[in-house]
């Protein structure tokens, strides 16, 4: 049976896969998923309430958006990982990416990497999606400058540019 | 209104910051590893109310990763106010960075900095207090009763009535009497309405990160609205020299006011001076809702006298504001919802505001966008409604008549301002009529409220429409003061250096636009650093409804320099008068039709011929405030069954003089109206017996979702205000100040039931269904 | 949850049954379990369960059968929960407060620790849904109530809906002040089976208002017996609204709550009985 040990110093020895790359590790046990990511210095995954109720650290665990506050480090065990560096990067960005910067939608842009990640998840499975898939897809990451009208126009374009590709 | 060719301004520009944004980058304060870093965590009262008799820290500091444990013993007594604010600052000096007394539940007790959060919070769970525990009172009419007093100290400064609990107060302000007062009045309306402890809820927590550089300065790297006040206070509180101290704000995730306070700062600061090494200190979102900052709670008592002609004979006006534990804007929220609401309609015989803001044992209350505006508007524009109902009138009409017009003053404007005497102006740009018709026809009115008359007679849930109008302000007149520095490099490229302070808001986009529609060139051609005390020149900060109109004007000014500078070093090279010259796509173009590039007129400066650096600075201060009009439109559906109160449209028109980008001043409005729904129909804190937040965390203080808003229409209605750069005024408040009233009022229209009482919860509609009956 | 020694993560019951104690805890979704613990010292090995084979929803004899390990989300989206009981599955779990949540949150875990809130207790109590548990050694079905009273510690590894419920009218609406509240005021969750005139079965059950759903068979049982045109919709619903008030009546919400609940019943019944 598979299983996590302490070593040594008391920290449990982990692998994964991080935005492709393959990561080994080791956590503290109740280290959060969400504080080992920003520790190996994916700095986009934020922390907003740690309760899981803002969805600003939100990251995708084999293809489905999860909340990285609520789970432990050692969850990352044999999974493939992407945050919000693992979609694009200024010089090339992914459409969705450039979609929220063309649209308005980024104001503090604090809300926006966890908003990003949960529309990415949206857009591979519902390539076309309506206004109200849309704002149900979206309703666990929480924006207090926008007030979403310019998001949810964001991710119309998103999935408008990837569709024609 | 001018029709004006504008290149830069008023085009909808990506905001400069927003694709690395969206790529994740790490650009906000805690998005940096610094070595040698030590935690800061603050331990906080347990108690509403009460006295150290005894504090003992020595099993805290065995503590393994321990460095520094703090107490009251060991800082500075220094009263000052944490209010983010000019000096000298209109908010009491009544706060100390530790006391050894505790006045709401989540005060400050002592800090301890530490390797680990877990050895802060061991050793904050191994110090020892002998408290004496006060009676402590919670609401602000019992506390003016004066039994239990709150700032009995006698070191505090400015409080005005500290026996009775006042942190600030308006007694009996006359600013008109013509007559006795409702003498001419046919109909005397008089209502109170009240609005609970609200909070800010930006999504990034409040983060301070403090180090000593190479040369033993003091850094500040913080989440702040106020960099320079920063500064100022920080030196105050600590005794030390503004020289030693340089505060240099990164991106911040949203602060509507919450970032507009010297919150952590200071301690942080002490802790870095203490132990010499770098601390960081991170409030939780529970620490966010209790130990930053809220809206002042408000119990808005109106009374209005109107005649059947539509005519509004009296006013006035009285505010009870709860300021909490602390008196950090009391005075200034207090006199804002007067001065930003009052002078909205003409007031024929009598108008008049009093106030006071009270302490209480609860959490502090502080700047939030709106700034008492919101409060009084929601007495003032559900007034509006009601008058115009016992006189018959349309309510659209019964507005119109009597909003404050082009060319009109108030005497409001010169008696009231922020926290003194105010600044006597008229209104030289309004487009709120047209936003009205604009309004009107977008949500269609008339022809809804036809079509819902009929089917709300038979119907389990029933709809309405209803509007509100309302103002701000832009910065403060004659004391808000901004400026700006502008270097041009070789290649024709400009380095912009602002203190203004970009909270999301795109004030660095929006200021570069300035500079490059005054330079000739595009928004890509300004390199914007902003909010570095060290090398960025002075600004008050993001606050007032200000960035645009002032610190807009010192970068339009600074811009103008230095457009006459190249202008002189190109008549110089193209050998021609000035009076030929102007600049034009990074281009000095001649009417004889000779140019030369600016690329050329850098080189020839730094390189070739008399060389020198073109750069200029400039200041600027408002000399008045010109306010921003908005008209707003709310279509709901109540559900007569459950009390549910449903949003279904909601139409805002905003007169923001010239926007200067309007994609970013639709989505400041856009925020603030969704923020201001929120607050009618969801927000509030709830505060147990003893004074504790019962609901401090984002799953029990619901702000809104994406499911929770239907259609929301930001309009821009452009007008030029002649005082602001290119026209502009200012958008970032106006928008929260329209959803309480606007849908107070749809219900009303609705199911004919008045509600006084925010927010507009399932449970409070019932039941006035209910007793309605 | 510092001195924990170890993480099991075993890929099949039998490895599960080998390190099943009283003093693991056993994580799923780690909606709950992991910030529940965080401070725990006394913790010395946690049960990973997400590989067990327990994610599934397929149609077996005469049930939906769900295993314990579907999130919310897997089950809004079956088509098999679309599809039976009018989509009443699928609807009621899109109420669970996020997306991110439901793509967490599982049958299993929603059903294990009992809150007020919880949607699948509910739901299942609506369908007399079963629960397939297992104690280490060997299998037991129970009811969701013989499952709260369960002395022994067992794992949900699914739940069991039968499908002779499939064609009943359905009611769900959870009442909040937002539309993602993760409170509500109150949840209705009604099933009825109604033939010309008479009720053959009726279920009305209530969330929110204790923790585990509340609902009453007395006054089912009243409803059930007679014929549709002798039953006094005023008098069930006024029934059922005291009952609700009396559960909790110094409760700040009891007021609401009794109005809502008379509301709804009353236009409910209306409804199936088609007046």
């Amino acid at each position: 049976m598979k299983k996590l040990l302490k070593n040594k110093e008391g920290l449990i020895e982990i692998g994964f896969r991080l935005n492709g790359t393959e990561i080994k590790t080791s956590v503290k046990p109740n280290e959060t998923l969400l504080e080992l990511i920003r520790r190996l210095g994916y700095k986009g995954t934020k922390k907003g309430c740690d309760t899981g109720d803002c969805g600003s650290c939100t990251i995708i665990i084999d293809g489905i958006a999860k909340v990285s506050c609520l789970l432990p480090a050692f969850y990352a065990e044999g999974k493939e990982i992407i945050t919000i560096e693992g979609l694009g990067d200024v010089s090339n960005p992914h459409p969705i990416q450039k979609a929220y910067a063309d649209s308005g939608a980024v104001q503090c842009g604090f809300c926006i990497p966890g908003m990003i990640m949960t529309t990415k998840f949206l857009l591979d499975r519902k390539p076309k999606p309506s206004d109200s898939d849309i704002k149900h897809a979206l309703d666990g990451n929480l924006c207090r400058c926008t007030g979403y009208v310019k998001q949810i126009e964001a991710v119309k374009i998103a999935a408008s540019k990837i569709n024609k590709k | 209104m001018s029709e004006n060719n504008f290149k830069v301004v008023n085009k909808r520009l990506e905001k400069i910051d927003s694709l690395s944004l969206a790529c994740g980058k790490p650009m906000f304060c805690d998005d940096i590893d610094i070595k040698n870093m030590l935690y800061g965590k603050i331990m906080f009262s347990p108690y509403p109310h009460a006295i150290i008799k005894n504090i003992d820290v020595s099993k805290a500091l065995k503590v393994k990763g321990v460095k520094a444990v703090v107490t009251y013993k060991d800082v500075p007594r220094i009263p000052h106010t944490t209010a983010g604010q000019g000096y000298p600052e209109p908010s009491s000096y009544d706060t100390y960075m530790l006391d050894k007394k505790v006045r709401y539940v989540g005060d400050r007790v002592c800090a301890v900095a530490a390797e680990t959060l877990e050895a802060c919070e061991e050793a904050i769970s191994k110090i020892e207090i002998d408290w004496e525990v006060l009676e402590a009172v919670f609401d602000p009419f019992k506390a003016m009763e004066g039994k239990i007093i709150i700032h009995d100290e006698d070191d505090s400064k400015n409080i005005p009535d500290a026996k009775h609990n006042i942190a600030a107060k308006v007694p009996d302000l006359v600013m008109l009497k013509n007559s006795e007062p409702f003498s001419e009045a046919e109909y005397v309306v008089e209502n109170t309405y009240e609005i609970p402890y609200l909070q800010h809820c930006a999504i990034e927590p409040h983060t301070t990160i403090t180090y000593l550089d190479d040369y033993d300065r003091l850094i500040i790297r913080s989440s702040t609205q106020v960099p320079f006040h920063v500064r100022r206070i920080v030196a105050q509180t600590l005794n030390i020299p503004l020289k030693k101290i340089r505060v240099i704000k990164p991106r911040i995730g949203g602060g509507f006011g919450s970032k507009q306070e010297i919150l952590l700062e200071d301690i942080c600061s002490f802790l870095t001076l203490k132990t010499k090494r770098p601390v960081k200190i991170e409030y939780t979102r529970k620490d966010v809702f209790v130990s930053s900052r809220t809206r002042h709670p408000a119990v808005t008592k109106l009374k209005t006298g109107v005649k059947k002609d539509g005519t509004i004979t009296d006013m006035e006006l009285d505010v009870t504001l709860n300021t909490g534990a602390y008196g950090s804007h009391a005075l200034t929220v207090l006199m804002c919802s007067g001065s930003h609401t009052l002078p909205m309609y003409k007031v024929k015989n009598n108008l008049k505001f009093s106030g006071r803001s009270v302490y209480t044992n609860l959490p502090v209350a502080g700047a939030y966008r709106g700034y008492g505006a919101t409060q009084a508007f929601f007495a003032l524009e559900s007034q509006m409604d009601i008058m115009a109902e016992k006189i018959g009138m349309d309510p659209v009409e019964f507005r119109k008549r009597n909003y404050i017009k082009l060319g009109e003053s108030s005497p409001v404007f010169k008696a009231m301002g922020e926290g003194r005497e105010g600044v006597d102006q008229s209104i030289t740009s309004i487009g709120l009529m047209e936003a009205i018709d604009r309004g009107l026809k977008e949500i269609k009115w008339y022809e809804k409220k036809e079509r819902y008359y009929r089917l709300n007679q038979k119907s389990e849930v029933k709809y309405g429409l209803g509007m509100a109008c309302m103002m701000q302000g832009s910065g403060i007149a004659e004391i808000d003061m901004a400026s700006a520095t502008i270097k041009m490099n070789e290649d024709g490229s400009f380095n912009l250096l602002i203190g203004a302070t970009d909270l999301g808001t795109g004030s660095d986009t929006i200021l570069a636009q300035i500079a490059a529609e005054t330079l000739g060139v595009e928004l890509n051609d300004i390199i914007v650093y902003s909010s570095d005390t060290d090398i960025t020149p002075f600004d008050v900060g993001a606050y007032a409804s200000s960035t645009t109109f002032v610190s807009g004007g010192a970068v339009k000014k600074a811009a103008g320099y230095v457009r006459d500078m190249i202008i002189e070093d190109a008549s110089k090279i193209l050998k021609e008068p000035k009076e030929n010259l102007k600049v034009e796509s990074k281009y000095v173009v001649s009417k004889t039709g000779k140019k030369v590039s600016f690329k050329e007129i850098a080189n020839t400066a730094f390189y070739y011929h008399d060389q020198h650096q073109i750069i200029a600075s400039a200041s600027h201060y408002g000399r008045t405030s010109p306010p921003p009009f908005a008209a707003h439109f709310a279509e709901v559906s109540v559900n007569t069954r459950t009390g549910v109160v449903d949003i279904i449209n909601y139409v805002a028109c905003v007169d923001c003089g010239t926007a200067i980008n309007p994609t970013l001043a639709e989505g400041q409005n856009d925020g603030a109206v969704v923020n201001g729904i929120g607050h009618t129909l969801s927000e509030s804190f709830e505060i147990s017996q003893n004074g504790t937040v019962l609901n401090a965390n984002f799953r029990r203080y619901k702000i809104l979702s994406t499911k929770d808003i239907s259609e929301i229409k930001s309009i821009i209605i452009p007008t030029y205000e002649p005082e602001g750069p290119y026209g502009a005024k200012s958008v970032s408040e106006i928008g929260i100040n329209g959803p309480l009233p606007a849908i107070a009022n749809a219900i009303y229209d609705a199911v004919k039931i008045r509600l006084f009482k925010a927010p507009f919860t399932p449970d409070k509609v019932l039941k006035a269904l209910k007793d309605s009956k | 949850m510092n001195n924990i020694k170890t993480v099991y993560i075993p890929q099949n019951i039998k490895e599960f049954s080998s390190v099943f104690s009283k003093k693991s805890l056993i994580m799923a979704g780690s909606t709950y379990s992991f910030k529940s613990f965080e401070k725990d010292k006394e913790l010395k090995e946690i049960v990973s369960i997400n590989n067990l084979p327990l994610k599934y929803i397929k149609k077996e004899s005469n049930n939906i059968v769900i295993g314990a390990l579907s999130t919310f989300d897997d089950i809004e989206n079956s088509g098999l929960c679309k599809k039976h009981f009018f989509g009443f599955l699928s609807h009621a779990s899109s109420y669970c407060s996020s997306q991110l949540i439901r793509n967490m949150a599982t049958l299993g875990g929603n059903i294990a620790h009992p809150n007020a809130f919880n949607i699948m207790p509910v739901v299942m109590e609506t369908l007399n849904g079963k629960l397939k548990v297992f104690d280490g050694k060997k299998y037991k079905i129970l009811s969701l109530s013989d499952y709260y009273n369960e002395r022994n510690k067992v794992l949900i590894t699914e739940a069991m809906i039968p499908l002779k419920y499939d064609k009943n009218l359905f009611y769900f609406e959870k009442i909040s002040r937002t539309k993602t509240s993760w409170e509500s005021y109150i949840t209705f969750s009604f099933r009825a089976d109604v033939k010309k005139t008479k009720i053959n079965d009726i279920r009305l059950v209530f969330g929110s208002v204790k923790a585990v759903p509340l609902y009453s068979p007395e006054i089912e049982k009243e409803m059930v017996s007679r014929d549709i045109k002798d039953i006094n919709v005023e008098e069930i619903s006024k029934k059922y609204s005291d009952l609700i008030y009396s559960v909790a009546s110094s409760h700040k919400y009891s007021e609401y709550r009794k109005e809502v609940t008379y509301n709804t019943v009353k236009g409910f019944l209306k409804k199936i009985f088609g007046r």
